[in-house]
């Protein structure tokens, strides 16, 4: 995400203390993405999702003069927005996951069985995943979803590449297990509208 | 991408994960990121930012650098001591030539008197021989009284 530019976030920081709006501007258009990442890890629909992205970076600058800019500003940061996502999901209570552009053009776009098929897999996929570990969760919606390197994806949670690529195989291996259960479902969907068939033919 | 790394488990289908948030280059962050701005009361944060980390960096620095600079002041005042005691040492352990001759002029020429003037209690012989010894060399070299003791 900073490679290659010219500011660090740590210094971007040291300016946007010294009253540097321009600084500030900067700073947010770098992490906005990834603060909505890390918060879908928590929350599921959008206006939340939006919600705590911006009160993530609202909170930062309130605290930012209490930041020592020789730390790495990104997992500061995503301390932050990890506590706002937990609380807001704690307040608001686990919602059942709503697709995040459910009403967007590429879901009509495949046939209706298959989107259906879909959608309903997106469902079960994304219930279990908040039940998985928060830090199992992040790394595989930071990695899986959003296609951050396991390094990335690391420099924001403050943890080794090693540790992430675990999470996400231990991640990935829960999730699978849905695939068996949801085969296991359509199976006896599929029977049973077999049977219903024959008796109405 | 993640693709090529290895997690030691496959990745799941793509079409069954929650959709992917809209690249960088996405309009919509541009939305986000002026909400952002207009909610940000920086001129609030300006006083707060210079005050909070200034005063954390000079205690923190002070803090890195409270031994090295109490060792330096140590090192300053003892050579300070020694400097200011090597003169007085010098001037109670010898007594200048010129101080002598003031003293002979003082004591008008009379050794006896003069060593007396010394704290000495001079043989007149002995104490005129210990004087013109003393001015032929121009200092003592050693304890060189009349009586053999060190003056006071």
């Amino acid at each position: 995400m900073t490679g290659g530019q010219a500011e660090s976030d740590e210094e971007l920081a040291r300016s946007v203390q010294r009253g540097d709006r321009q600084a500030l501007e900067r700073l947010v258009r770098r992490y906005v993405r990834p603060v909505h990442a890390v918060v879908a890890a928590f929350l599921t629909e959008r206006e939340a999702i939006e919600d705590a992205s911006q009160e993530t970076f609202l909170r930062a600058l309130q605290a930012l003069g209490r930041y020592d800019s020789r730390r790495p500003f990104a997992p500061w940061l995503y301390q932050i927005a990890r506590n706002v996502a937990r609380n807001q999901r704690a307040a608001e209570g686990v919602r059942r996951a709503e697709p995040f552009p459910a009403d967007g053009p590429a879901a009509r776009e495949p046939p209706p069985d298959v989107a259906a098929e879909r959608s309903e897999m997106r469902t079960r996929i994304e219930e279990r995943l908040m039940r998985l570990p928060e830090q199992r969760r992040t790394a595989f919606r930071l990695v899986d979803v959003e296609g951050m390197s396991a390094e990335e994806a690391g420099r924001i949670m403050d943890l080794s590449p090693g540790t992430v690529r675990s999470h996400v195989h231990h991640a990935r291996r829960q999730l699978r297990q849905i695939l068996g259960e949801y085969a296991g479902d359509t199976r006896n969907t599929v029977t049973r509208k077999s049977a219903t068939g024959n008796k109405g033919g | 991408m993640s693709d090529d790394e290895d997690f030691g488990a496959p990745p799941l289908p793509r079409e069954w994960l929650p959709e992917r948030l809209p690249p960088e280059e996405d309009a919509v962050w541009d939305e986000r990121v002026a909400r952002v701005m207009a909610a940000a009361p920086l001129e609030g944060r300006r006083a707060e930012g210079r005050s909070g980390p200034d005063q954390t960096s000079w205690l923190s620095e002070m803090g890195r650098w409270w031994r090295p600079a109490a060792a330096l002041g140590a090192a300053a005042v003892v050579a300070l001591i020694l400097v200011v005691e090597e003169p007085e040492r010098t001037r109670s352990s010898a007594v200048p030539a010129e101080a002598l001759a003031l003293t002979v002029v003082a004591t008008d020429g009379d050794p006896v008197a003069l060593w007396a003037a010394l704290g000495v209690a001079a043989d007149p012989l002995l104490a005129l021989l210990a004087l013109e010894n003393h001015e032929a060399i121009g200092a003592p070299s050693g304890p060189s009284t009349p009586s053999g003791r060190e003056p006071r």
